[in-house]
């Protein structure tokens, strides 16, 4: 593979931003924990983009994506609730971990074994984590609060009205010249009526492929930048059948894929052609 | 007639093979699963098949973006792009999701596909 995409400002500057910024566990760039670490795992938490997982907000509380923690190797997880623990008690503090919600009781348990720690849950955290996420919800995608539920599954009803409102306006500048630097996107998860889940993400450049873990941190990532990427009208977005992708994404995060290069419709254009 | 979503992707590595340096090597083994087990991508840890599996489907298809761009004009290209976007926004008509009859959501399924299929 070449290194086409190195010019390309946006995908590169959103990457610093998000992806390759140092992480922090409490405080502690995650580089000089992985010093002291056995090098098989320091090697684990290179990235696929889903063991990127550990970044400390302002406060100095680590936030702890459950699915991420999981993907790194056991010893990993011990790791670094150590030295949560000892950075806490050198400040004359607990640690206080802020699980997600989403870990369930027995992951959690679990975890609080593997640590010899307990995890508290902080129910004014978890508050304010449920209310930024009906902001988004209200926001974006008002009409999904809507759904009505049949006997059998949810169902979204017609509101077409509303979400033709909510389009966004010019496409792309028709006659400007032509988006050429692209990325490829491509979900995962269950897509279709009428859940429309998005569990991962993949982007790739020209030179690497990141996975991102929507399913857990959808909603900070779309937040954090992923919407103005997955937006910006100078970036080609080429997906291989964008009908289940494109959908999914507007329904679950608002979020409207723009320009489009669809493989397998260009495909049968080109078809078409000859 | 390749209406059904099953039938459509599997044009994936089609293209990739036509197109592109490489395959989705994994595609058959993990597909079969995800299609048996509707949680199979909610499941934390992952497989690290199907992160390799997710990963691979994307990793040539800038090199198909390129070669297909190479066949097009700049006329055609702004076509495709333009019924690119076309496609993607008539997958956002939901009437048909509102049938609370049997077999419903094959019938919507099946009406977004056509409506994909007729803007290319």
């Amino acid at each position: 593979m070449t290194t086409r995409c190195s010019n390309n400002e946006v995908f590169v500057s959103w990457l610093r931003k998000y992806l390759s910024a140092p992480l922090k566990v409490a405080g502690v760039p995650l580089a000089a924990l992985q010093k002291n670490m056995p090098s098989h795992v320091a090697e684990a938490m290179k990235p696929l983009g889903l063991c990127r997982a550990l970044r400390t907000n302002s406060n100095e509380v680590a936030t702890v994506g459950y699915s991420r923690i999981a993907l790194a190797p056991e010893k990993m997880t011990k790791l670094i609730f150590h030295k949560l623990e000892k950075v806490a008690k050198k400040r004359g503090g607990t640690a206080s971990h802020n699980i997600s919600r989403k870990v369930p009781r027995k992951a959690q348990s679990t975890l609080e074994h593997m640590c010899g720690v307990e995890l508290s849950w902080r129910r004014k955290d978890v508050g304010a984590v449920l209310a930024e996420e009906q902001r988004w919800n209200s926001r974006y995608t008002g009409f999904i609060a809507k759904r009505c539920r049949t006997s059998t599954q949810n169902r979204i009803p017609a509101k077409q009205g509303k979400i033709r409102r909510l389009l966004p306006g010019p496409l792309f500048d028709v006659e400007g010249p032509l988006p050429m630097q692209g990325l490829a996107l491509d979900c995962e998860g269950v897509l279709a009526v009428p859940t429309y889940e998005v569990s991962l993400l993949q982007i790739a450049s020209m030179t690497s492929v990141y996975v991102v873990d929507m399913l857990t941190h959808g909603h900070a990532f779309m937040e954090a930048g992923l919407r103005d990427l997955l937006e910006d009208n100078k970036v080609l977005k080429v997906l291989h059948d964008c009908r289940n992708d494109s959908r999914a994404l507007w329904y679950q995060y608002g979020c409207y894929l723009n320009p489009i290069f669809d493989t397998q419709g260009i495909k049968r254009f080109l078809q078409s052609l000859h | 007639m390749e209406l059904t979503d099953t039938n459509m992707r599997k044009g994936l590595n089609k293209i990739l093979a036509e197109y592109a340096s490489g395959i989705n090597n994994l595609k058959e083994g993990v597909k079969q699963k995800y299609i048996a087990d509707p949680n199979y991508w909610k499941r934390r840890p992952l497989e690290a098949d199907a992160i390799r599996y997710a990963a691979e489907d994307v990793a040539h298809l800038l090199e198909v973006e390129r070669e297909m761009s190479s066949r097009l004009g700049t006329v055609q290209r702004k076509e495709v792009l333009v019924r690119s976007r076309q496609a993607a926004d008539s997958q956002r008509c939901q009437r048909l999701s509102d049938l609370t009859v049997e077999g419903g959501e094959d019938i919507c399924e099946a009406g977004l596909s056509f409506s994909y299929l007729l803007c290319f």
